[in-house]
Formats: C-alpha cells, sequence, structure tokens
C-alpha cells in the first residue's frame, strides 16, 4: 500500500506472515520428521518439530512393501493417462464448443455446462459404473475424469478472446478444421492447455475416492496385491490400520505412525517438487480463463 | 423474453422433464396386477356361510369384519400398510374384496409368496433337490391364529403328502404333466418369473384370483387354476396336519413377462429428455422471427411468411450442419462421455422413488414419495433430520469462519511490498491445496492422535488434559471447519488478489495524502472496490451450502467410527455407507434434493449477480 510508513503496521504484517507460513508448513513438517525419526524416540516423544536420532528405517519399511510400489507405480501411470486423454478430449470439445456459428452450438454449450449443476449423485454414478462393467477395473479410474467440464470451459473462454483473423487466414489457405485447431489454435492455446493439464494432474494424483466406490477392497491379485490401488488410497488404509492396531502396524519394531508418514512424504513430494511450476501456471491460467473482475 | 430468461426456462425445463420421466419410469406397474416389485392386486372370494359364524349377515358387516383382518394382520408385517383394500362387493354366494399388497412376503404369519426369476431355482445342485422342493412345497407352513386365536405365528406340518405335485405345461391347449427333468431344464434358462405361493388363510376364505402382467406357462398340478391367459386362480384347501386343520392356498406357477419395466424405463427417460428438447428448440426457432420487423408492415401475410421462412430457415440449417461437419465429428468423444457418466446416471435416479434391493436392481419396489416424506417429516426415525442437520451446519459454519478470514489474508498478501516476500508467501499459502485429503487425514492424526499427537502433547506440557479428539463428536465441526480453512485459505485468495489488482494506484495515494494509515487503506480504498467479487464470492459460498465435503470426513476419520456420526455424518457419507446396503434408496433420495436444493441456490444467486449489472456464471 502507498504510503504506509506505520511501524507498528509493518511490525504486525510480519508477525501475520511468520504465524501463518508455520501454520501452512507445520502438519507437513509434522509428517517430514516423524518419518526421519528413531523408533525409541517417536515412541517416547510422539509427533514433534525436532528430529532427535535421525533415522531412515521407516522408508526402509514402506519401500519393502510391495503394495506400495504397484500403488505408486498406479498413481503414475493411472495419472499420466488421465492427463493425456483429458487434455485430448478437452482441448478437443473446447474447440468445437466455442465455434458459435455452429448450429446448435448454444444448446450443447448448455448440456456440457449445465453437468456443473446438477448432477445425478454418488448412487445413481456407482450403478452407472457397474452396469457398464467397468467396476473394479482400470477403466472406471481413467475414463470417466477425461472429460472435465470446469477445464473446458477455461480452453473454451480462452479461445472466446482469440482474435478470428488468425483462424481466417489459415482458411484462406485452405486448411480443414483439424488442421486449424493443431496448427494455429493448439500452439497459441499452449498456456491455457498446459494449466488444465495441471489441473488434471494435480486432481488425479490426489484423488482417492474413485478408488473407494468403484475398485474392490477384497479382491486381491494372486500375488496378495490389490492391482489397482493409488499411493493415496494406500495411505488411507495405513490410517486405518494404524488407528486399529495401535503401534506398529506391521510387527516390525518400527512405529506404524512412522510408516504412514514416510508414505505421505513420499506422496506429497511430487506436488512439492512440481511447485513453482503450478503457481506459476494456476495463478496466471486461472485469471486467464476465469475471472472478469 | 431476453437471452437470460429463455436460458433459466430451458434448464427448468429441462429438469422437469428428467424428474418427470425418472418419476414415471420408476412406477412401472402396467395394469394392475402382479408386477416385478411384488405388488400384487388380487381378489378374494369369501362365501357366505363361512363366515356367517362370525356374525356376519350383511355387506357393511363384512366390511368391518375383513377390515379388522386386514389391520390385525397389517400390525404383525413389516410396515404398516402392507395390505390395503382397494374395495368390496357382493357375488352370488358371498363376497368379493379387491385388495393390493405391496409384497405378501411382508405380512407376518400368512406363509409365504415367493417370487423371483425362474433361473434362480436352476441353482439346485441335482435333479432331487429339485424334485423335493416343487413336490412338497406344502409341507410345512407359517399360520397365524386368528379371529379367536392367540394371534401367535405357528408352523403346521401337514400329515397326507402321498399325492405328490407336479408341474403342467399346456401343449395343444390342453394342461399336461411335465417331468422335472424338462421342468428343470425349462427353469435353468428360462427369463420368465415364477411365483411359488404358500399362503395359510382364515377358514372363510375361498379362493384368491391373481392376474399377471404376461402369459402363464407352467402351473402346478395342485391348489391352481389357469383361469384366463394370464390369471390364476387359488383354491383354499383344507389339510390335516400335525397341529389341527389348516386351510391353505399352495401353488406355483410360472409366466413370461410383457414389456419389460427396463425397457420402460429407458423409453420414458428418452423420451422425458426428447420432450425436453422439443420444447427447448422450439422456444428456440420461435425467437427467430423476432427480429424481423414484418409484424408492422405484413399483417394479412404474416402466416404465409412465416412458414417461408421457417422453410427457408431449414434448409439453410441442414447446409451449415453439412459444413461444420468435421467440427461434430470431433465434439464425439467429448459428447459420448458426457452421456454415459453424466446423463445416462440420471436414470439411476429412479432408486430415490424405490426401496431399493440391489438383489431386484432396477425392478425394485416403487414407492413413490415415501423416500422423501421420510426424510422431511422422520416417520421412521429422527436420523435423516439429524443428517440434513450437520450438512447444513457444517456449511454454514464453514461459510462463515472461511469467509472472512479468506478476506483478511487477501488483505494482507496484497499489502506486501517486497516482490520475493509476497511471492514466498503466497506460495507457501498454496501448498495445502494442492494435497489430498487422505495425506491430510495423516497428518492431522499426527496432531489429533491421543498418545502421539502435537496437540496433546502441548496441552500436557501447559498443564491441561489431553483430549481425546477422535472420540469426541463435539468437537469435529470445528475440527473440520479448521482444516478446510487450513487446506483452502491461500486458494481462495487467488480471486480478491486478481480483483484487488485492477485497483487505481491514485485512490490510494489520495487516501494517503489524506492522512490514511493502512488500515483505513484497506477499509476505504480496497474493500469497496472489491466489493462486487467479494459479493458474488459470497453468494456463491452460499448457493454451495447445501454441498458436502464428504471425501474430507471420509479421509479425516480414520475407520469406521461410527461413534462420531452424531455431528459428522452428512449427506455424502451416509449414501457412501448405504452402498449395496438397505437404504439405497433414501441416500439417492437425499441426493437429489441435494443437487434440486444447488441448483435452485445457484440459479437464484445467478439471478441476482444480473441483477447488480454483473455477468453471472449462466
Amino acid at each position: 500500500m502507498v504510503g504506509s510508513k506505520n511501524k507498528t503496521g509493518l511490525v504486525l504484517k510480519a508477525i501475520f506472515i511468520i504465524v501463518f507460513s508455520f501454520i501452512f508448513i507445520l502438519p507437513l513438517w509434522l509428517v517430514f520428521t516423524a518419518s526421519l525419526e528413531s523408533s525409541e524416540m517417536f515412541a517416547r516423544n510422539g509427533y514433534g518439530l525436532w528430529i532427535y536420532n535421525f533415522s531412515v528405517k521407516s522408508y526402509e519399511v514402506l519401500f519393502a512393501k510391495p503394495q506400495f510400489w504397484v500403488s505408486f507405480g498406479n498413481s503414475f501411470w493411472i495419472t499420466i493417462s488421465t492427463v493425456v486423454l483429458s487434455v485430448v478430449v478437452n482441448t478437443l470439445t473446447a474447440y468445437v464448443l466455442a465455434e458459435k456459428d455452429l448450429p446448435f452450438s448454444k444448446f450443447l454449450n448448455f448440456l456440457f455446462v449445465f453437468t456443473m449443476f446438477f448432477n445425478a449423485g454418488m448412487i445413481p454414478t456407482y450403478l452407472t459404473i457397474k452396469s457398464l462393467g467397468m467396476y473394479n477395473t482400470v477403466w472406471a479410474l481413467i475414463i470417466p475424469p477425461a472429460l472435465g467440464v470446469y477445464n473446458i470451459l477455461l480452453i473454451r473462454n480462452f479461445l472466446y478472446s482469440l482474435p478470428k483473423a488468425m483462424t481466417e487466414a489459415a482458411v484462406i489457405d485452405g486448411a480443414n478444421y483439424f488442421q486449424v485447431l493443431i496448427k494455429v489454435i493448439v500452439p497459441v492455446s499452449m498456456p491455457i492447455i498446459v494449466t488444465t493439464a495441471l489441473i488434471t494432474l494435480i486432481a488425479k494424483w490426489n484423488s482417492w475416492m474413485d478408488i473407494l466406490l468403484y475398485i474392490s477392497k477384497t479382491d486381491k491379485n494372486s500375488a496378495g496385491i490389490f492391482q489397482f490401488w493409488t499411493v493415496q488410497y494406500y495411505i488411507r488404509t495405513l490410517l486405518n490400520e494404524v488407528e486399529a492396531s495401535g503401534t506398529g502396524a506391521d510387527g516390525s519394531f518400527i512405529n506404524g505412525k512412522q510408516v504412514l508418514s514416510a508414505s505421505i512424504v513420499v506422496t506429497i513430494l511430487p506436488v512439492v517438487l512440481l511447485f513453482p511450476l503450478l503457481q506459476k501456471y494456476f495463478a496466471n491460467g486461472i485469471t486467464l480463463g476465469a475471472v472478469k473482475g | 423474453m431476453t437471452l437470460r430468461s429463455r436460458r433459466t426456462i430451458g434448464i427448468i425445463v429441462l429438469v422437469l422433464a428428467m424428474l418427470f420421466s425418472v418419476f414415471a419410469c420408476g412406477s412401472s406397474s402396467i395394469n394392475g396386477s402382479i408386477n416385478t416389485n411384488g405388488n400384487v392386486d388380487a381378489e378374494i372370494y369369501v362365501t357366505k356361510q363361512k363366515v356367517e359364524p362370525y356374525g356376519v349377515t350383511s355387506l357393511d358387516e363384512f366390511k368391518t369384519f375383513f377390515g379388522k383382518y386386514v389391520e390385525f394382520l397389517n400390525g404383525k408385517s413389516d410396515d404398516i400398510d402392507v395390505l390395503k383394500v382397494n374395495g368390496y362387493a357382493q357375488t352370488e354366494d358371498g363376497y368379493k374384496v379387491n385388495i393390493h399388497t405391496r409384497r405378501i412376503n411382508r405380512i407376518g404369519g400368512l406363509g409365504s409368496l415367493e417370487f423371483r426369476e425362474a433361473s434362480v431355482y436352476a441353482k439346485f445342485k441335482d435333479m432331487d433337490q429339485i424334485k423335493d422342493y416343487y413336490s412338497r412345497i406344502r409341507e410345512k407352513i407359517v399360520r397365524v391364529n386368528y379371529p379367536n386365536g392367540s394371534g401367535e405365528t405357528s408352523t403346521y406340518t401337514i400329515r397326507d403328502t402321498s399325492k405328490r405335485i407336479f408341474a403342467k405345461t399346456q401343449v395343444n391347449g390342453e394342461w399336461q404333466k411335465v417331468e422335472y427333468e424338462d421342468f428343470y431344464k425349462y427353469l435353468s434358462a428360462s427369463k420368465d418369473r415364477i411365483i411359488v405361493c404358500k399362503i395359510a388363510t382364515p377358514i372363510f376364505i375361498d379362493s384368491i384370483s391373481l392376474r399377471v402382467n404376461g402369459k402363464i406357462k407352467y402351473v402346478s398340478s395342485q391348489g391352481m387354476e389357469v383361469t384366463d391367459k394370464n390369471e390364476v386362480k387359488l383354491s383354499a384347501t383344507t389339510y390335516s396336519s400335525d397341529k389341527g386343520d389348516i386351510t391353505a392356498l399352495i401353488g406355483y406357477f410360472t409366466y413370461s413377462e410383457g414389456i419389460s419395466g427396463f425397457a420402460i424405463g429407458c423409453i420414458c427417460v428418452g423420451g422425458g429428455l426428447i420432450i425436453g428438447l422439443l420444447i427447448f428448440l422450439a422456444i428456440k426457432f420461435k425467437w427467430f422471427k423476432k427480429p424481423q420487423k414484418q409484424e408492422a408492415e405484413d399483417i394479412p401475410n404474416d402466416k404465409e411468411f412465416v412458414l417461408q421462412e421457417d422453410k427457408g430457415k431449414k434448409n439453410k440449417l441442414w447446409e451449415k450442419v453439412k459444413k461444420y461437419k468435421a467440427l461434430y465429428f470431433m465434439l464425439i468423444p467429448g459428447f459420448a462421455l458426457l452421456i454415459l457418466f453424466h446423463y445416462l446416471p440420471l436414470a439411476g435416479l429412479t432408486t430415490a422413488f424405490q426401496r431399493y434391493d440391489t438383489f431386484d436392481g432396477y425392478g425394485s419396489e416403487f414407492i413413490g414419495l415415501k423416500n422423501f416424506s421420510n426424510i422431511f417429516f422422520a416417520t421412521t426415525s429422527d436420523k435423516m433430520y439429524r443428517i440434513f442437520r450437520n450438512t447444513i451446519f457444517i456449511s454454514l459454519i464453514r461459510i462463515v469462519t472461511n469467509f472472512p478470514i479468506i478476506l483478511l489474508l487477501a488483505l494482507v498478501v496484497q499489502s506486501i511490498k517486497n516482490k520475493h516476500v509476497k511471492g514466498i508467501f503466497q506460495g507457501i499459502s498454496f501448498i495445502p491445496y494442492f494435497i489430498s485429503w487422505t495425506a491430510v487425514g495423516g497428518m492431522a492424526y499426527g496432531i489429533l492422535q491421543y498418545d502421539s499427537g502435537i496437540l496433546n502433547t502441548v496441552l500436557k506440557q501447559i498443564g491441561l488434559e489431553p483430549v481425546l479428539w477422535y472420540s469426541t463428536s463435539s468437537h469435529w465441526w470445528a475440527i473440520l471447519a479448521i482444516t478446510s480453512l487450513w487446506k483452502g485459505m491461500g486458494w481462495g485468495t487467488l480471486i480478491y488478489i486478481a480483483a484487488m489488482c485492477n485497483i487505481d494506484a491514485e485512490l490510494y495515494e489520495a487516501c494517503a495524502l489524506d492522512g490514511g494509515g493502512a488500515l483505513r487503506q484497506a477499509f476505504s480504498v480496497t474493500l469497496p472496490s472489491i466489493m462486487t467479487v467479494v459479493c458474488l464470492q459470497l453468494i456463491l459460498d452460499t448457493g454451495s451450502i447445501m454441498k458436502d465435503n464428504y471425501e474430507q470426513i471420509i479421509a479425516l476419520v480414520p475407520g469406521d467410527t461410527t461413534q462420531l456420526n452424531d455431528t459428522i455424518e452428512v449427506i455424502g457419507k451416509y449414501t457412501f455407507s448405504q452402498l449395496d446396503g438397505d437404504g439405497m434408496g433414501s441416500a439417492t433420495a437425499m441426493g437429489l434434493i441435494q443437487s434440486v436444493i444447488g441448483l435452485i441456490l445457484v440459479l437464484f444467486a445467478n439471478s441476482i449477480v444480473k441483477k447488480t449489472d454483473n455477468e453471472g456464471i449462466l
């Protein structure tokens, strides 16, 4: 703010910033330290701010579990597949919906937007997925989220702002709709497309409700592993185990809570690493496509 | 009509059309006979002599008498309206009652009426078991002592079963015996329905006529008579048993269904959608007329002109479609996904009007608005009220606490002059948004857990008692509000900061010149300038009051702690617990209410926003 020479104001602000930064980071820090603590110290002190005796035992235990690796691999592949699929579907759909001269365009737009305000709910969707035969398959995790209406709207609104001259030049040169899309629209819309890709990436990496709903919790494959679990869901099962058994969920010396903390650290690591990228694209992208304030 | 109100009408029409078709196809009962829900319309025949000992000599006295019997039976059953009388009439030698029952096997102490798909019975392991089952269906019967008895149910074992029952089918117009081997083959491959009756009746009932929605295929050799293509008559026979004489209607029959309820359901949903689409298009096309100014000039030729116009427009339309063919192709994947996963599930909304049973699936019993009346008027329990209360309270607390704090945070962030500090702090505030709820659940565990959580450790050091956070339900409204604030705070400031960036720097300078410090500037310059965005956000938040964040709740609370249900059971959590359970119907009903109220609120909020000269969402 201009002209604010108020010292107390500055001090207050500084306190505010420090306190809130602490609040934001504290939970992450807690699990971080818990995962690197030795089991004796953790059993004595519980979760804390300091690491007394450094130890990577909880990571060793975690990495020795095959279910963890399977889940992590699943998270990875499912996320990438969903992102690729959704970028293709969303961009195509947004391109068509942005074409205002298309017959029935208003009606089609309406059909898509309507689903943002009225949906059938958990049970009817569950019944649909079951009756399509997708229960307990990987398709239930990849195909339904491929269509993201919010993302489509972001891209579409961006396309509205493009000057018509751009496409008209290409059409004069004899390009058909598909070529216009690939050669003209996509390169220009890269920022917003990447934004939607990142939105889908984060949403999919963090998603676990779909596993809870559509994947069986009792069907293990021959190696005794749940094939389709993702790492987020795995965390949840660890939490349940720890809560149920108290300490030492897997019977070894290491405390189950520490294994849980280690799994959390591993899971949020990709997000934290991607973070600078995310901050740049998200903050700009959302304002590009949505805010009309 | 403006574009906006046209669209609102379009939305309302579409929703109504969908709800209507859902309602319609849920009630796929065709012509008042037995339908696949086990709803039975039947006629009971009673001879005069049999009721005379009870003092019944006229139609009115019979009505009172039989009414008491119905009341008695309903009292012994699962639901209070399982049996309903539709009418009485007098016949040559007695009386006739038209009754309606929902699922006769829910009437206590009357025996059983099994009603399944024929192939279910093919699951018996071998021929002997089938023979046994069918030929012996009358051996054990359960009944209630009425009207002079104690009202208790007892099981009667019939003594004389020398005459075995076999199956008959129509061959060249004649009903003939069928060997059980062939009957078994038919059962295992058939899509027909089978009804096995073992109904113990009071002595005064003579016979019962049942009509089915289809053609009768097989019938048992005793106890039943086929009186019409789709009608059977069960005659009461008296058997001697270990507890004395018992009158019963026993027999079985199979029939092949007419039109399946499912097909009708699909037709209804499709029809509803098409009607909605047609109405929408009709409104749209009519308004093509308006921009033309012919009303003032060509009044006599109005009709002709319009007709020609429409025809011309139709040709142009078709050519346009052909021109944009490629675009339509490009739309196919998105459109297919839309229909499959967003519109097709709407057919599942029929569950809200049914007493859904995963066994019966689509053909579950239609109970109309009972699920809804149960929710609003708490006819069976106050569980529903509590779920709704929790949902709304949690949302309210969330809105009331989050809203001002997010605004405050936005003000502070925007006021940081140092670009580096600002960027870093903003970044830090975003981090929680990108963490999944399960990870947050694990982190919350690190804070709230009784033994090792940091919160209790701190409390102990201060000298206070540690708290059982995970077991005390009253704390959870606060815990939920705090965690959702923590997670969404940074992200929520984005929209305010974007608006604040547009404020003219000169306004700040003017305020500073007038001697305004940071606080003054915030109140007099920043807040008023972003007021429109603030209002928009507040209205949107209110619109989402029915939205429960069940993902947060399920993730934060480990295991299946139902002890916290007091405060945290919300619509989504209840729905999830009912998956493949008993209450799927009422869970879907609640979700439907949620969606409809949410839609109404959003439309309302949208119209308010429009009135303040802003662009809304629709």
